[in-house]
């Protein structure tokens, strides 16, 4: 008996081994987030880093020139919106005074390059040359210019992985501006996203916008997401399906900020 | 005999130096978002030359390394591995027929084993991203003929069918 079982493992060893590797195969891909995968891919960043850094950094400097041009005539626009909108923040503190309310959100934003952009499109994963070192920690929050980008899932000395809100698994508690209803927004396909199940007694056009709702643990509230452009109803004419596009272009990030503190 | 064995050795060195280089700069061997998967050009050479055995764990070894080292999606850790392991799986069954090819029948053959790979494998990857049709053009295709194309140069120096028909 044992030496039939000899003779089979023998004369069929590289289908047990193809059986076998399948097997743990199916295992990892329905693991999501293991942390030991994510420890060795932070390990991996911090190891490479020095190498990668000065070519990115090479790679995105003409980019900055031309972007930086730009950015100044933004400045003075901006700087004329600023200025309106510190009478109407100071304006908005006295009345909250008034009221007993106390902001309580605070960050701290610390500029990012994103060393590694997922081998594939559609990768819902960054890593970002910035780590424990620089006080970044699992869950800070990282945008860029536009908008929300993701979260910070595992952090190294050097380097950390972000996870993408384009991550097919992410759900972010949203708020849909100036109507201020809250909905669940997840990825749809390409740069857009749907929330579901918004009541039809709520007025919602095309062009208003969506921000984070502040109800999550880890999303704090207000910054933006993204612009609708599509509310149509449900099978169940009840609730509405609303489909917009991210304010981030995923595809074309470059530089993004980490938010420490979340604002709790 | 002896000259095979040295072509042999240098086409690893010269893999291993590619893999390193497209591991820590991965984006700078990217056109238009497309990457040559030099692991699969490895893996079909040893599978060429070494026993069996070797080249299954050797694939599935890759695949867990490109999963680590290349990270796409949290999803899909282990799919590497897995289609990986699969098709070299098939490649040495049919192994016998691919030695008794030679040039442009024996290229065929290997221009078609990377596209069921990346068929597979980006059937898998951007289901529910893309449709097949679009999977096929925008990523198989290229992603085949890219790494075809270095398999190519590769064979070209270090020709390959050679040993093969021994």
């Amino acid at each position: 008996m044992l030496s039939k079982l000899y003779d089979f493992i023998i004369s069929k060893h590289l289908e047990i081994l193809t059986v076998i590797f399948i097997g743990i195969s199916l295992f990892l891909l329905s693991q999501t987030e293991n942390h030991t995968v994510l420890a060795v891919q932070t390990k991996w960043q911090d190891i490479t880093l020095f190498i990668k850094k000065p070519f990115v950094e090479q790679q995105y400097r003409r980019m900055v020139l031309d972007e930086n041009k730009q950015l100044r005539m933004e400045v003075f626009r901006l700087n004329k919106e600023v200025s309106r909108l510190q009478n109407l923040s100071s304006e908005n503190e006295r009345l909250r005074e008034l009221l007993g309310f106390r902001d309580t959100s605070h960050y701290e934003m610390l500029p990012a390059l994103i060393v590694y952009k997922g081998f594939k499109d559609g990768s819902d994963i960054i890593m970002l040359d910035k780590g424990k070192k620089d006080n970044v920690k699992k869950n800070d929050i990282i945008v860029d210019k536009n908008g929300l980008v993701g979260r910070v899932l595992s952090a190294g000395e050097r380097s950390c992985i972000v996870s993408m809100i384009i991550e097919p698994d992410v759900r972010v508690s949203a708020r849909i501006n100036p109507v201020r209803v809250y909905g669940i927004l997840k990825w749809h396909h390409g740069n857009t996203f749907i929330i579901d199940d918004i009541p039809v007694s709520f007025d919602i056009q095309p062009g208003w916008t969506v921000t984070t709702s502040g109800l999550s643990e880890v999303y704090p509230a207000d910054i933006p997401i993204g612009v609708i452009t599509e509310v149509s109803s449900s099978d169940n004419g009840f609730t509405y399906i609303i489909k917009g596009d991210y304010s981030v272009l995923f595809k074309n990030l470059h530089e993004v900020f980490i938010l420490s503190g979340n604002g709790k | 005999m002896e000259n095979n064995k040295k072509n042999t050795l240098i086409s690893y060195i010269v893999l291993v130096i590619l893999f390193v280089i497209g591991m820590i700069f991965n984006d700078f061997i990217g056109i238009a978002g497309i990457h040559p998967d030099i692991l699969l050009i490895f893996l079909i050479i040893l599978a060429m030359n070494e026993r069996p055995v070797f080249v299954i764990i050797a694939a599935f070894v890759f695949g867990i390394l490109q999963d680590i080292v290349y990270p796409g999606s949290l999803h899909f850790w282990g799919l590497s591995s897995l289609i990986k392991t699969l098709l070299i799986y098939v490649l040495l069954k049919m192994l016998p027929l691919v030695r008794r090819m030679r040039g442009v029948a024996f290229h065929v053959s290997m221009f078609g084993t990377m596209f069921v790979y990346y068929l597979l494998y980006n059937l898998l990857y951007y289901s529910g991203f893309a449709k097949p049709f679009v999977i096929l053009y925008r990523y198989t295709l290229p992603e085949t003929a890219y790494t075809f194309l270095i398999f190519l140069v590769l064979s070209a120096i270090f020709p390959l069918y050679q040993k093969t028909n021994r």
